[in-house]
């Protein structure tokens, strides 16, 4: 039978825990992230007008009592907050003063300030005012610091400086493990709202669910100091297509807990209106009104370039003389730090002191066997590099405790004994000539001794004609880690768009070339091309979609359930025909960001959304 | 003789009609888009308009203290109390009551053939206080009483 009339909805609020007929609520709204935390409108007026009618006289705006606010409407909580805001208005018609309750982000536990830790020595948890990052860059790589140990059920940190070696992570107890997104925001939520005065925590096991798991997704994630759980869970969500709300599981106590839900996805409810020309019927139709623009441009692309770090390669070096080759048979008594001529020529300061690398071809021709740049094609790749000046910096295979095998700054100096046919470690030289600096805008070194390495200089027949020197270090590639997803062809935007990311500090390559004299000891090789390609479609599944937002509004009846819609999804209008889905080839529709109930006009208002939010 | 009483203080003179109607409800009507026909959303019953004509008069004898009895019935003006009409049924009386009424306003109403309405002086005796013989022959004013019930 057809229904033409239902009735209002039923509402009461309740104070302090205790129902109170004189507090009217005008209106409740619930919303996604830190930008939609609960709120309601409430009016104080006794039903009898005697004297308990809130107005703007004879009080103090700012100073009201703060009192707990709970509304319940259709018999089911949609609401609860703090009285935290006093809106006070005087017009020609009258006064009035209104209160706004908020669940505010103050009352969802303290700011960042520390970050946990297990405490091995006292075989406990302690708080530390360590910066909280996720996964850490750590001696040029990503390091996993989440701690095998759990407080209250979430893992804590442990220091990425704690588990370089098997005797060091024995120490903390816990091994090289990344942190995956449950899990941290497991650990932000208890560690910053651990007592859960007022809103419960996401169950671990319900984060599991909706959470991707894969540890290529947070790298080197950094949480501000200073800033409250929900604006840190909007920081860490919704670069990955996910959002977060509260939803009321009762009234009193702490009956409310954070959920967390994947934008654009899960079983979509459709907005009832008969087709036109249909007799009315409230149980079929509900929509008034909807605005809603579907753009397939703004915030969506279709093709995805993510840059992760320069490249860096070890290998090993032969370097060329960095002095003319006039100046070889120079005496070495001419060429010893004291000697008056040494200091005052300074034509004499590089000879058998300064090898180099020759990379930009700043030597050509000073010698006969130094006419180009040094060929780095064999490293980088053909095309991958500009002759130019570069460093070299701390090799990538590692003594056991993981720090840079070398003598200097972690890189490897060598000279050539050709007496003994054979490559020697610069310390096997004289104790006056053996000690080398890095130059620091070349790839070179400098024998930096009060004398000259003589043996060097000796080595061979003739004078120097089999000196050599050579260097085992990484240097840097022009090309950064790349890569390239495209899903033009699923994609309802037709043209190309591309969202290019930079990642520099989160994925990085680092090899050792064939030529490195280290290439079969133990490394610190990373090469992230997979977790970006892991990224990158986590994106386009996310972002390759059309976005729709608006508003669509309802009728607010006895019957309408006014909590639980945000982060549902909206299927579309199907009495009229009218389809949301925002992807040619999955089903994706627009997210209910936001719900505003106004018991003044009995509607019920859905801001629907597909925006991105922050980027990552 | 038809009295008003309004927070246990009778309004003087008397009361020539009460009109007191439905409580109101509230109701949203409204159309969805190209569907026939109206849906409406309604809620609780809420208040209701009770409507007075009164002939206000007490023996005024002089214009001062015909003032000060106006005074004092706008002092009653915004004040929730119960309201009482007093009538006879059949010769018995009768007491309808109306608790939670708001004394909304009162205005002068202008008697047949009076071209402005205002207070008049009873000069040919023609009312009566009630419970006295002599005829009243002081100042008098024909209102229009309006109260507000709130149901609860």
């Amino acid at each position: 039978m057809a229904v033409a009339q239902r009735n209002a909805a039923t509402l009461q609020v309740y104070v302090n825990g205790r129902l109170s007929p004189d507090v009217h609520c005008l209106d409740v709204s619930m919303g996604q992230g830190a930008s939609g935390l609960p709120m309601a409108t409430l009016e104080v007026e006794t039903i009898a007008r005697k004297d308990g009618r809130r107005k703007l006289e004879g009080l103090s705006l700012a100073k009201f009592n703060q009192a707990t606010v709970e509304v319940v409407a259709n018999g089911k909580p949609v609401h609860f907050g703090k009285a935290l805001m006093q809106h006070g208005s005087i017009q020609p018609n009258g006064d009035s003063s209104r209160l706004v309750s908020k669940l505010d982000k103050h009352l969802f536990g303290i700011p960042l300030s520390f970050a946990w830790y297990y405490d091995p020595k006292r075989d406990d948890f302690a708080l530390f005012s360590l910066p909280t990052i996720f996964n850490p860059d750590f001696d040029g790589r990503n390091k996993g610091n989440m701690s095998d140990k759990r407080r209250s059920g979430a893992p804590v940190f442990v220091h990425e400086g704690s588990t370089e070696t098997i005797e060091s992570a024995i120490v903390n107890k816990t091994f090289e493990r990344f942190w995956t997104l449950p899990h941290a925001v497991n650990y932000l939520c208890q560690a910053l709202n651990g007592s859960e005065t007022y809103v419960k925590n996401p169950k671990p096991a319900d984060l599991i669910k909706t959470l991707p798991g894969s540890e290529s997704l947070l790298r080197n994630v950094e949480m501000p100091i200073g800033e409250y759980l929900p604006e840190l869970l909007d920081r860490l969500l919704s670069p990955f297509g996910f959002g977060w709300t509260v939803e009321f599981e009762g009234r009193g106590g702490n009956r409310r807990r954070i959920v967390v839900y994947p934008r654009q996805q899960g079983d979509p409810f459709p907005l009832d209106l008969q087709k036109a020309g249909a007799s009315v019927d409230m149980s079929k139709s509900s929509l008034e009104t909807l605005n809603l623009t579907a753009d397939v441009a703004t915030s969506a692309f279709n093709e995805v370039a993510i840059f992760g770090d320069y490249e860096h390669y070890e290998a090993t070096f032969s370097l060329a003389k960095g002095w003319p080759e006039s100046l070889d048979a120079t005496d070495e008594s001419l060429l010893t730090k004291n000697h008056d001529g040494w200091k005052t020529n300074t034509a004499l300061a590089d000879v058998w002191r300064k090898w180099v690398l020759n990379e930009a071809g700043d030597y050509n021709g000073t010698r006969p066997e130094i006419f180009e740049p040094y060929d780095l094609n064999g490293i980088f790749g053909p095309g991958n590099y500009v002759p130019r000046r570069r460093k070299f910096e701390p090799c990538i295979s590692v003594f056991g405790d993981n720090s840079p095998l070398g003598h200097t700054g972690g890189i490897y100096v060598e000279w050539y004994d050709a007496d003994a046919a054979a490559w020697k470690p610069i310390d096997e030289l004289g104790t006056e000539c053996r000690q080398v600096r890095m130059l620091e805008h070349e790839c070179g070194i400098r024998f930096d001794g009060l004398t000259i390495p003589i043996e060097i200089k000796q080595s061979g027949t003739l004078v120097g004609s089999l000196a050599a020197v050579r260097v085992t270090a990484t240097i840097v590639s022009d090309k950064r880690l790349f890569v390239f997803v495209s899903r033009k062809d699923a994609s309802l935007l037709k043209d190309q768009k591309a969202e290019v990311i930079d990642a520099g500090s989160r994925y990085k390559l680092r090899k050792r070339h064939a030529s490195s004299i280290f290439a079969a000891l133990k490394g610190t090789d990373v090469d992230d091309t997979g977790k970006m390609q892991t990224l990158a479609g986590q994106l386009l599944d996310s972002w390759n979609t059309a976005s729709i937002d608006g508003t669509a509004t309802i009728s607010l009846t006895a019957d309408t359930a006014i909590a639980g819609w945000v982060g549902r999804t909206v299927a579309g209008v199907p009495g009229r025909g009218v389809d949301f889905n925002t992807s040619p080839k999955a089903e994706k529709y627009p997210t209910v960001v936001g719900v505003k109930a106004n018991f003044e006009n009995c509607t019920l208002t859905f801001t629907l959304d597909t925006y991105r939010g922050k980027s990552l | 003789m038809p009295t008003l009483t309004f927070k246990n203080n009778r309004i003087r003179g008397s009361t020539t009609a009460f009109n007191c109607g439905s409580p109101d409800i509230p109701v949203r009507r409204f159309n969805y888009w190209d569907v026939r026909g109206e849906a409406e959303i309604i809620g609780k019953q809420s208040g209701r308009s009770i409507i007075v004509q009164h002939l206000f008069f007490g023996n005024y004898q002089n214009w001062s203290r015909f003032e000060e009895a106006l005074d004092e019935l706008d002092a009653m003006i915004g004040v929730n109390a119960k309201l009482e009409f007093t009538t006879d049924v059949d010769g018995d009386a009768y007491v309808r009551q109306f608790k939670n009424t708001t004394f909304d306003k009162w205005e002068p109403v202008a008697l047949a053939g009076q071209s402005d309405p205002g207070p008049l002086k009873d000069i040919a005796g023609t009312l009566f206080e009630e419970g006295l013989d002599e005829p009243d022959e002081g100042w008098f004013l024909p209102m229009t009483l309006y109260f507000r019930q709130l149901l609860t």
